[in-house]
């Protein structure tokens, strides 16, 4: 016996119980049909990973023809340029020069999701009067508002609210077009990036494997509700008391627990394990707490909820959070006998290396095209070091977007580094704004009314300039990514071709990666290796004598990171 | 002025819920005897402060004290005796065999904790941690202490304190490289805060805070330069006696400290005659972090953000405007004319009638079961309410740590652990707008609360014998009169009198539950549950009284009590106090 009814009751503000004469809920079902047409077109995911503490941007992204000026305002945490196997790894070597970046040491990882075209980062995202505060500037960023605003609900809280209407959480779900949470929190906790208005939040939150999760349920006296069990109902009187409010918000809570517990068990049971190895340590010198990585069985489990078994079989849950904690790094960033070492690296790592994981792990499950993933930090950090081997509280920060819809490439220039702090380029709420129009596809009207409350994408801006709309978000995944890729890694038609004596290579790579450029003719009776080795990126030209080969067609394979190409090669006499 | 204190006899109900808030949860014998005296009466006795210190707690690898005397032993990790030491903390919290005064004070303990967070982890000593936690405790009841034991000065103290200077970075704030973690914590979680939480202030311009600035973190994290541990605690406090900080005057930023128009551009120097060759000395810093803290404590809004945090952590967590012109107000004028003490101002709102029922008609403005119970008050709870103890952590100490570790892992699980939070600023309930306490909510949280109550009647079945479970059987018999026993309706009744904080005008009845405190289908849930699921008697009520009376299976009568405390706890009713 379910509390839907008494919960419509009392959780409702403004106690409307009907729309044009007809009970709300069916209005509600009659519509749902149409909603399910206008939706069923976007199966998206966001998935949210908040970096707690406040990332320090600049060790993440390290200014590279802005190197000196970077290493003077942090010389004691400065990561080196070159000159040793941990020196930063520069991003992307056809970036103009303003824009020019290098990865940490131990964001090999980020550096190989980049070169496949699934890796977005922007630069300078804060916003207007940034404060510097940890929870303040979470729940700035978790309700996407301004620094003097004080909504009670969150962005995504209010995004479901949009694209499920008229139906109301909770009391209309779960129900027969979707019966899985609309958002899941991992971990334990309930954000403010969830909540809704006079609403109890629209995430649950899961710790861990769904199956022993909905097994305790199942055990617990508290959650049995057979016979007449009002289940804590308060008389309709106390509704309005501070007893009635709490012991609703606990009651919403538990309903929902109850409701969805069995179906995650469901589609986790039903779910492959991953086929793809997960990062589980650091590998170098780190504090204890900082080893394991915190993300890997999370995203596991996101993965492996996303799948359910099979096409269309797991949760459609549109939202998920999870969140890494130690980044408030004031002190002891890095080791004092190693800038590239210490909790940041750690921290650095393990992002890259779960991502990498989770990426292949959605592509090996078919869902790859599914999911965006977006980083969040309250702050970013001072541009100048403390004398502490760390860095105190700033402002703008880099964010990173993951997937392959996620536009590859970087928006932004590298921050001014003469300034204090890192200066706001782009307003966190111009990306929400992007990401709710481009990736959700919601409608414009829709996001500046009921979500945002201001036109991030063409209205104005707070300093009497106008918004312009921003391309992170692709549009056609398959192009994009294959031109990004190919303006990075490619191999220009050989010369001459035909070719009598000799032939002459052309190609360009982006990354330190392993090059293997082989020629073989069409039978396999003849097969030359005529590049294999590891090279840095650049562009490189190699000749090839072929005066000792007979005349007939020829093929030249060319593997370097993410591309392979095969072309053909006459040779005449 | 004083808030309009409560008038006449308490009455069971209202004592419960004084109990439930002032102390961690009162045993039945505490309902009762609070229940006949007044408000001030009950004040009196809840803050009488003349009570012991507890006993310290034990190494295991000595058996004995190691806090005071430093003796580490040889094998023992300082993580177990990290470990040790909250375990002790929690134990102290449950004990309900010390005079009830004591849980008060523990009580704010708790609420010092939780406004001056410390991650255990990071402090990464049980020696250092624990004399934060005896400075708390001397800070507590302040009132009939020197003038020098206020909430001003615990905020100086609390600036020297080794485990603050380990955990927000204070010991590496030097002179010309400063560590902003403190000063920026300082003002924001500890001393003014951000103004009133929800409400909108006018646009701010870029790094104005509305109380203070970004400059003024900068220029506070100067004063506060030098500070460095003193982990041979060798450094005395003369008001506590306690171990603190030292000053390094070299790393001691000695110029002149300019803050902005929201402290009225008060200028802090160090004083010249502390000076020595116009050098820094201990004195003159720690005069200089005196100013630092009288500066912006001499703000108005100063008082009200510690009072705002002390109603919500009694009262209730919606704090409106009209509240803060009002009730807050009129805290802050007590706090400043006690001297900044804080123990006035909490007897103060706890017998005031805004306490119980701020308009007697109304229950809209009852605070009754207005708050979300921390992981810590429903354990704790728990524990007081049966009167179940863990091992003598002096005698028995490798048993009590035991036991203590398994509630630890659950009040874990419960999204509280103990002395880690996972912000900076502490455990969310505490501090974020606009959930509040609702933070220790969630379905993991809720499912693991219930796992706990679930888990002390199992323990009594010899499931996880470290921890022996209440006896239901004496538990019943103890607490309740024969006939009250006998009756199954009156049973759930009183249970639920000592267990719910809103019960007024129960029945069973659901022709006249119309003014009741739960509904009468609620009641009989509780009922069927009890004696009907699974029904072994053709009539069960019946059978119940002539078992009670006749004393006869009362292993059948133990199994049916159980199921009933069960039902009654796994409920939202019961997370809430």
């Amino acid at each position: 016996m379910k509390r839907r009814e008494f919960l419509r009751n009392t959780l409702l503000t403004g106690g409307s119980l009907t729309l044009g004469g007809f009970p709300l809920n069916l209005v509600a079902q009659e519509s749902q049909l149409s909603k399910l047409a206008a939706t069923s077109s976007n199966d998206r995911v966001l998935i949210i990973l908040q970096l707690h503490g406040g990332n320090d941007g600049l060790n993440s992204l390290i200014p590279i023809d802005e190197y000196d000026q970077y290493y003077s305002r942090r010389a004691n945490i400065a990561i080196p340029k070159t000159g040793t196997n941990r020196a930063l790894i520069e991003l992307d070597s056809t970036l103009p020069s303003e824009a020019k970046v290098g990865l940490h040491p131990d964001m090999g990882a980020m550096k190989q999701l980049y070169d496949r075209g699934r890796l977005g980062v922007i630069q300078g995202v804060s916003y207007a009067n940034n404060n510097g505060s940890h929870f303040r500037g979470r729940d700035i960023w978790f309700m996407g508002g301004g620094a003097n605003d004080y909504f009670s609900s969150g962005w995504i809280g209010r995004y479901l609210q949009q694209t499920y209407k008229p139906q109301i959480y909770p009391d209309d779900f779960p129900n027969t077009e979707m019966e899985d949470p609309l958002a899941i929190e991992l971990g334990s906790d309930v954000s403010l990036v969830f909540h809704q208005n006079g609403n109890i939040p629209s995430s649950i939150s899961l710790g861990g494997n769904p199956e022993s999760f909905a097994d305790l349920v199942d055990s617990l006296e508290g959650f049995v509700d057979e016979g007449v069990d009002p289940r804590g109902k308060p008389p309709v009187a106390l509704n309005n008391s501070p007893y009635g409010k709490e012991i609703n918000w606990i009651l919403g809570l538990e309903d929902k627990t109850e409701d969805y517990a069995q179906r995650l068990r469901k589609v986790w049971d039903a779910s492959s394990e991953s086929s793809v190895t997960y990062p589980e340590t650091y590998p170098f010198n780190a504090p204890k707490n900082s080893k394991r990585n915190p993300l890997s069985g999370q995203l596991q489990l996101i993965a492996r909820l996303l799948e359910g078994g099979g096409a269309g079989q797991g949760v459609k849950t549109k939202v998920f959070l999870l969140r890494i904690g130690g980044f408030d790094t004031h002190a002891d960033q890095v080791e004092n006998y190693d800038p590239t070492m210490g909790v940041h690296a750690a921290q650095m790592y393990h992002i890259s290396t779960a991502m990498k994981a989770f990426q292949d792990d959605l592509k090996a499950r078919g869902l790859e095209e599914k999911v965006l993933t977006m980083t969040t930090s309250e702050f970013g950090r001072r541009i100048g070091s403390n004398g502490s081997y760390g860095t105190d509280h700033g402002t703008g920060a880099p964010m990173f977007l993951f997937g392959p819809f996620a536009k590859s490439g970087v928006l932004g220039k590298v921050p001014n580094l003469n300034l204090n702090n890192v200066e706001m380029q782009y307003d966190f709420k111009q990306i929400y704004a992007a990401i709710l129009k481009d990736w959700f596809e919601v409608e414009d009207a829709t996001i500046q009314n009921d979500i945002l409350f201001r036109d991030y994408r063409n209205g104005n801006n707070e300093n009497g300039g106008v918004y312009e709309p921003l391309d992170i978000i692709d549009s056609d995944v398959i192009t994009s990514v294959n031109e990004f890729i190919k303006d990075k890694f490619h191999m220009k038609p050989c010369y001459p071709n035909p070719a009598t004596d000799r032939v002459t290579f052309n190609y360009k790579i982006n990354a330190f990666t392993s090059v293997r450029l082989v020629l073989s003719d069409m039978f396999g009776r003849y097969s030359n290796i005529i590049v294999d080795e590891i090279k840095k990126p650049g562009e490189y030209q190699v000749t090839f004598p072929v005066n000792n080969l007979p005349a007939g067609q020829y093929i030249y394979n060319f593997q370097a990171g993410p591309i392979k190409e095969s072309n053909k090669l006459t040779i005449i006499k | 002025m004083p808030l309009t204190a409560y008038q006449g006899v308490l009455g069971p109900s209202r004592a419960a819920h004084l109990l439930r808030r002032a102390t961690f949860g009162p045993t039945i014998t505490q309902i009762n005897d609070f229940g006949s005296l007044t408000a001030q009466e009950a004040i009196a006795l809840l803050f009488d402060d003349q009570i012991p210190d507890p006993e310290l707690p034990i190494n295991p690898e000595t058996g004995l004290d190691w806090v005071i005397t430093g003796e580490l032993g040889a094998e023992v990790g300082l993580r177990d005796l990290n470990n040790n030491l909250i375990m002790w903390m929690i134990g102290l919290a449950c004990d309900y065999t010390k005079p009830v005064s004591f849980s008060t004070r523990e009580k704010i303990v708790n609420f010092f904790h939780s406004h001056f967070t410390t991650k255990q982890d990071k402090v990464g000593n049980s020696r250092t941690l624990y004399f934060q936690n005896e400075l708390f405790r001397q800070f507590a009841f302040d009132k009939n202490k020197l003038p020098e034991f206020n909430f001003k000065s615990l905020l100086t103290k609390i600036s020297l304190d080794n485990a603050m200077l380990r955990f927000l970075d204070g010991g590496q704030n030097v002179k010309g490289s400063p560590n902003e973690n403190y000063g920026r914590e300082l003002m924001e979680l500890f001393s003014i805060g951000r103004g009133l939480e929800g409400s909108f202030p006018t646009d701010l311009a870029q790094g104005d805070y509305l109380n203070y600035t970004e400059q003024d973190v900068q220029t506070a994290a100067r004063v506060l330069s030098g500070l460095k541990l003193d982990e041979s605690y060798l450094t005395i406090d003369l008001d506590t006696n306690l171990p603190r900080g030292q000053v390094d005057t070299g790393a001691h930023d000695n110029e002149d400290k300019q803050f902005s128009n929201r402290f009225n551009n008060t200028l802090i120097s160090p004083d010249p005659a502390l000076l020595q060759n116009g050098l820094p000395t201990e004195e003159s810093v720690i005069d200089e972090i005196n100013q630092l803290i009288e500066m912006i404590s001499s703000q108005q809004e100063s008082s009200l953000f510690i009072c705002r945090e002390l109603y919500r952590f009694y009262v209730y967590h919606e704090v409106t405007e009209e509240l803060q012109n009002t009730i807050i107000t009129e805290m802050a004028a007590t706090l400043i004319n006690n001297g900044y003490k804080i123990q006035p101002v909490i007897e103060d709102l706890l017998q005031s009638q805004h306490f119980y029922e701020a308009v007697a008609t109304d229950v809209n403005d009852d605070k009754f079961g207005a708050i979300i119970k921390s992981p810590l008050d429903l354990v704790a709870g728990t524990f007081r309410l049966f009167n179940l103890s863990f091992a003598d952590h002096i005698s028995d100490y490798e048993l009590f740590y035991t036991q203590v570790g398994t509630i630890r892992q659950q009040m874990k699980r419960m999204g509280m652990d103990y002395y880690e939070p996972f912000e900076v600023a502490g455990y969310t309930a505490y501090h974020q707008y606009p959930a509040y306490n609702r933070n220790w909510i969630s379905s993991n949280y809720l499912t693991n609360r219930y796992d706990f109550i679930s888990s002390i009647f199992m323990m009594m079945n010899g499931q996880s014998p470290e921890i022996p479970g209440p006896d239901m059987v004496e538990f019943t018999k103890k607490s309740f009169d024969m006939a009250t026993g006998a009756d199954a309706r009156e049973l759930i009744m009183a249970f639920i009198q000592s267990m719910f904080p809103v019960h007024f005008n129960l029945t069973f009845d659901s022709a006249t539950d119309d003014n009741a405190g739960l509904t009468a289908e609620r009641l009989n849930y509780f009922l069927q549950a009890f004696l009907f699921e699974p029904q072994l008697d053709a009539d069960p009520e019946a059978e119940w009284t002539n078992r009670w009376n006749g004393t006869i299976e009362m292993d059948v009568v133990e199994g049916q009590l159980v199921k009933l405390a069960n039902v009654l706890m796994q409920t939202p009713e019961y997370q809430l106090m």
